[in-house]
Parts: C-alpha cells; structure tokens; sequence
C-alpha cells in the first residue's frame, strides 16, 4: 500500500514538473518578447539573454509613446558645408554659412538636418590668402537632445566637424573644426536650424498616438455598426419562424467556413469598388466593411446565446402587450447581455487588428496601429532596434489580452460554436 | 406574406444589406473579374494607354492550369495541411491528456495561462515567432549556437526551414483552440463508464481504445477538419513572416500576390481563388457529409 502511494507520488512529481517544462516552452517566445521590449535597445545582441533582466529600463516605452525626445541622438553624419568665408594664415573663416548633414548608418539612418552657421573657423591645409564662395563636404558627430514642435532643433552639438574636401575659390584643402560660433571647439545648436525624419525616422519620432487614434476611431465604429447588424437579427433567427430563415442561417454557417478565401477573393474586387465609388481613404467605410464581415459569425454566436435564454420571458411580455422592440429592449437585451459584449469585443478586436484592408484602403496618415506595428517589423535593423518594435507591439496586443482574458468564457464557447453539441 | 415574416426580415435586414454588399457582392464582381483580363492600367480605373476591360473567356483559367508556381502552391498547400493537421491533433491530444492527467498538480492555473497565445493579435504572434526564429538575433538559433551546431539554419530565407518553422507556429497558434475542444470532449466521458472498464479488467490501452474513443471520436474529428480548412486557408502567417519565399507555396498568397504584388493581374489573382475556394469547399462538403456538421445548422 505504501509502495503504490510513492510510486503514485513520484509519478505526479514527474508529470507535473513535465507539465510546468512544457508550459515554460510554449508560452517562452511571449515572456521573451516581454523582457526585450524592457531591455536597453543596443545591448541586446552583445549580451547573453537572462531570464531575470538585469538591467529593467522602461525607455523603449517612452520612445514608442513620446517619440525621441530625450537624450538619445547622438550619431556620425557625412555632409556639406557652404557659405562665404575667406583663408587667412591656414585658417578658414566661415561667415554666413550653412551646415547639411545626413546620418548613415545607425537607428537614425536618413535623418537629415540643417544648420545655419553664424561663423566658424577651421584650420586647413592651404597656405594662400583667398576669399570667395566655400564649398566642401563635412563628417562629424551630430548630438541632438531636443526637438521642437516645428521641426527647429531645439538642443543640439555637432561635434569633431571635419572638412574632408573644400573648395574655395580654385583652391582645396582639408581641415578640422577650431572655433564655432561660441568660440569652442563644437557648434551649439538652439532653436534654430532644422532636422527631418525620413519616412523610417518618422516613425521613430512617434506617432503612435496619431495611429492610436485612428485604431479607436476605426474599431469602435466597427463595433457600433457589429451591434447594430448583429443584434436584431440574432433576436428574429432565435426567435421567430419566418421563410428563408434556414437558407440565410445555412449561408452565414457555410460563409464562416470557407471565409478565408472568399474574403481575399473579395478583396480583389472590394478594392475595386472602394476605388470607383470614390470611398478610399475614409475610415467609416473600412469600419463598415468589417462590421459586414462580421454579421455571418457573430448572427450565430448571438442567436446561439439568445437561444440558451428560455422563451417564456419573451412569450410573458408578447401576451402582456409588448411590441417585438419593446421585448427586445427590456427583456432580452439585459439577459443577453454577456452575448452582445462577447459579440461587441470580437468586433473591437476585429477592427483593432486588421491590417490587410487597412493598408491597401488608407493612406499613412489614417493608417491604424496594426499598420504602423507591419511597417515597424520591416524596419527592424534599419533605425528600427527590437525593444522599440517588442515595445510598441505589446502596447498593440495589450487591449485584445485584456479584452480577451475578461470575456475569455464566453469566447471560447463562441469560438466553438456548435461543435460541441451532440 | 405573415406578418412575423415582415418584421424578422426587417430585423435581419441591415446586417443582411451589408453582407450582401460588402461580402457577397465582391465575390461576385470577383467572379466576373476572373473572365476578364483585369490588370494594372485598366482596373479598377481605366488608364488611357492600357489595354481595355474585355471578356477573355477561360483565358485565365487556362493560363493557370499552365503555370509552374501554381501548381507549387497547390502542392505545398496540401503537404502544409497534411503536416499541421497532424501536428496540430497530435499535439492537441497529447496537451489535453496531459493537463487533464490526475496526477498533473495545479491543473487550473496551466490551462488558463496556456489559453494566452488564443488571446494575442496574431500579427503580434507571428512577429514575436519572426524574432524568435531571426538567423542571428534570434533565441532558437542563438541557443543552438551554444549547442554546438555548427551550420545553424535560416528560419526566414531558407524554404524548408522557413516551411518547418510555419508548421511550429501554426502549432502554435491552434493549440487553444484544440485544447478547448478535446479537453471538453474528455470530461465529457463519464468516470463511471472509467471505473467499470477498469473493474472488467481493460487495460489503459483498451480503455482508450473502447470507451473513450469513441466518445470523443466526433469533437475531435469536427476540430480536425475546421483546422484543416484553416491550414488551407492559410494566409496571414505566411504573409507576415515571409510573403516574398511563400508567394509560390500557399494558394491564397499566391492569389493575394498575384493581385497585390509587383505586377497585378487581378483577373488571374481572382481566377486563383475561385478555385482555392472551390477546392476548399468540395472539401468541405465531404467531410461535412462524413461527420454531419451540419446538424448544428438546425438548432
């Protein structure tokens, strides 16, 4: 008896420590995704992965909301200086000049900025005494701190300025930076000049709350119209008995089958019609093309819960005088209620995550946040780093977790729909 | 007509008006697409220079049955289904035996974290497995390194490679689903039924094999072929982890490129999925004859 309750002990430590490994595997990539959107972007393919992060640091988090605004830039560029200037004793005074640069490499690659440049001397190579036009192409390091609103660099340094190859009146030369507009060996930049984000750059520079705000825009109306299409119709499958009522219930059934396809079939032709109607780029369309594609699968899952909830308390209402919308409104829409947010955060999580439509309906800037998360991924490794996009992807996939989990009940009976009963 | 019939139908009909245009109509105006030799240049607007809208006949039907990288899709398609459906019963069975195991502690917290990947976007998914799977950067590949492998694979770029880590992550992806199904048919086998076979004298194997089998034979043939019209329909994953590599190897992305890509023949694109569906749906029809799905639709 005793060897029988070891041997059983042994082989629930056994099966549950099996149990917990596989668990661990499974759910590794999401735990992973988790700890590299809270590890510093440039250590993560120097270091060793830790299970338990070593150095927490929520900085990717503020650059996916609020953009790089703080001290982050600080990358080499490559570009041309221009103004007027003259050489005198080996040196090049600039007056009036103007500093483009562009960086090259690095998570800023295709920023560009503008600086204009008061006066700066550079000790060249030259001996003779010329004045003129200055041409010539600069390297440095390019420190940028903050950005205003417009554009203007609010903080900025360019440091170790090289003149690799200048031209000034027939004569070239090279040198390096002596004294800037302040007398020290960099120039300050402050509220002035100008610094672009290129099409990448920009999405470094956040927008997140623009796509934020289209998302919102896009699913909440998906779910408003969802509710609209699906709610009285579920009531009159469930409940009444009318000509066709099998037919259409059949199609919906066989459209949730075979939709995949259909849907990128359609897609062909939706397109066309979005383009010839005039309808592209118009958020409400795209909401209404996703509140129509979810009409056939959630009809069924309402009209299943409707179904679930007994008819006597309908039957009740009809003999005490109640209209079919007045038995809809105070008896059924409180009873079915879990039915309809089940129904109302498909719709939502429909309409937050789509992004084929979306993209290929909307311009940039109407383009919700799954969009913006697709582009992101393309742009890893080119001014894109993975704590940036584990960041902003979890930030994306956060409010269907939460909706998910909250409702996950009445989901996974929905999920299953039909499929269990005998 | 009754009277109820006027007012269901006038219940029903916003959604019905919707789907009807937003869904069926495209299919239709898709249909006709697929006979004609719609391209970039004449649709959806049609462009001076390029040639004009016309009727082409089976043109397109007939240019696909000729193509080399359809029939590739075609084939991979198929061996796709065939490895992730098994992959993915076999690996609902054994999760749900598993957490379902008397002897396994702690049962309730496992089964409601395992649920987290149903509850994630799948482009947040897919993406997470992109990284996961990243030649040089990525976990898997950093982990085998410090095993030891010396060539180690290229999960995105190299076809076989990239075809098995799409199995993994459609694994992946559908194990919720198949959990849900299988675990419930499981408890839905009654322990005394248990109880008087072990009394008989049946053996584990036996017990499977003669009463509980048969009980949860049905749900988990029903799971079974919705997730393999799933791995047919196959689309997103592909599309999200590599659409270039797979554009020759899944149907609808094939169809979807076709249309979409560099160089759009929408009504190729559009004769492509018509017989993806088609296909699709004599598949479904016969299991759905074989297993009598459709005894739901009456409820």
């Amino acid at each position: 008896m005793r060897g029988m309750r070891k041997g059983e002990a042994l082989r629930s430590l056994v099966l549950t420590a099996l149990a917990v490994f596989i668990m661990f595997i499974i759910l590794f990539p999401v735990y992973y995704i988790f700890i590299v959107s809270i590890t510093p972007g440039s250590t993560l393919a120097t270091t060793e992965f830790h299970v338990i992060p070593q150095n927490v640091s929520l900085d990717s988090y503020r650059d996916v909301l609020f953009g790089f605004k703080g001290s982050r830039i600080s990358e080499n560029f490559t570009g041309t200086i221009e103004g007027a200037a003259h050489i005198e004793d080996g040196k090049l005074y600039v007056t009036n000049g103007k500093l483009i640069g562009k960086v090259k490499y690095g998570p800023f690659t295709e920023l560009t900025f503008e600086i204009p440049l008061s006066s700066a001397v550079f000790e060249v190579s030259a001996s003779e005494n010329v004045q003129g036009q200055l041409k010539g192409n600069v390297r440095g390091l390019f420190v940028l701190t903050k950005v205003n609103d417009d554009g203007s660099i609010g903080f900025g340094l360019v440091r170790n300025l090289e003149l690799t190859n200048g031209e000034l009146d027939g004569t070239s030369f090279s040198g390096i930076l002596l004294k800037g507009p302040t007398g020290r060996d960099y120039i300050v930049v402050r509220n002035s000049g100008k610094v672009t984000f290129t099409h990448i750059g920009m999405f470094v520079n956040s927008l997140f709350f623009g796509y934020l705000k289209n998302s919102l825009i896009i699913a909440g109306l998906a779910v408003l119209l969802t509710l609209i299409f699906v709610v009285p119709a579920a009531y009159a499958f469930s409940r009444m008995k009318f000509f066709g009522r099998d037919h259409v219930l059949y199609l919906y059934l066989m459209f949730t089958q075979v939709a995949g396809g259909l849907g990128i079939a359609g897609l062909i032709a939706l397109y066309g019609m979005i383009v010839k109607l005039g309808l592209y780029d118009k958020l409400p369309v795209l909401s209404l093309i996703y509140a129509a594609g979810n009409v056939p699968f959630n009809t069924w899952l309402l009209k299943g819960y409707i179904d679930s909830i007994s008819p006597d308390f309908d039957e009740a209402a009809l003999v005490d005088g109640a209209s079919y919308l007045q038995i809809i409104r105070h008896v059924l829409l409180p009873m079915a209620l879990p039915g309809i947010a089940t129904v109302a955060i498909f719709a939502f999580i429909g309409g937050w995550t789509e992004f084929i439509l979306a993209s290929l309906l909307l311009t940039e800037k109407n383009q919700p946040l799954s969009v913006w998360i697709y582009l992101l991924m393309g742009g890893i490794g080119r001014g894109i780093d993975w704590s940036y996009f584990a960041a902003a992807a979890l930030l994306f996939a956060l409010p269907v977790f939460v909706m998910f989990m909250l409702a996950q009940n009445y989901i996974r009976s929905g999920l299953t729909i039909g499929g269990l009963k005998e | 007509m009754k009277k109820t019939t006027i007012i269901a139908l006038f219940l029903i009909l916003p959604g019905m008006a919707a789907f009807l245009f937003f869904n069926l109509w495209p299919i239709i105006y898709s249909i006709y697409l697929a006979f004609t030799n719609a391209q970039l240049g004449n649709f959806p607007v049609q462009a001076p220079q390029a040639p004009k809208l016309t009727f082409v006949g089976l043109d397109n039907f007939r240019w696909i049955l000729s193509d080399e990288k359809f029939r590739s899709a075609f084939l991979w398609t198929w061996l796709f289904v065939l490895t992730s459906v098994t992959l993915k019963v076999l690996a609902g069975i054994f999760l749900s035996l598993l957490y379902n195991s008397r002897y396994v502690k702690g049962k309730m917290i496992y089964r409601s974290l395992l649920i987290i990947p149903w509850a994630l976007p799948l482009l947040f998914s897919v993406t997470v497995w992109k990284f996961m799977f990243d030649p040089i950067f990525g976990p898997i590949n950093q982990m085998l390194k410090s095993l030891g492998v010396q060539t180690l694979p290229n999960w995105i770029n190299d076809p076989l490679w990239a075809f098995l880590a799409l199995n993994i992550i459609e694994v992946w992806l559908a194990y919720p689903f198949m959990i849900t199904v299988i675990t419930a048919a499981l408890q839905s086998v009654p322990d005394t039924l248990v109880e008087a076979a072990i009394i008989d004298g049946a053996s584990y194997w036996q017990r499977i094999r003669h009463v509980v089998l048969p009980i949860v034979g049905k749900p988990i043939a029903f799971a079974t072929i919705l997730t393999s019209a799933a791995s047919f329909q196959y689309f997103m994953v592909p599309y999200i982890y590599n659409a270039g590599l797979f554009e020759d190897k899944f149907i609808l992305l094939y169809g979807f490129r076709k249309a979409f890509g560099a160089t759009p023949h929408y009504g190729r694109a559009a004769a492509v999925m018509i017989i993806a569906t088609l296909v699709l749906a004599v598949y479904m029809y016969v299991n759905v004859r074989i297993t009598k799905l459709q005894e739901g639709a009456k409820g």
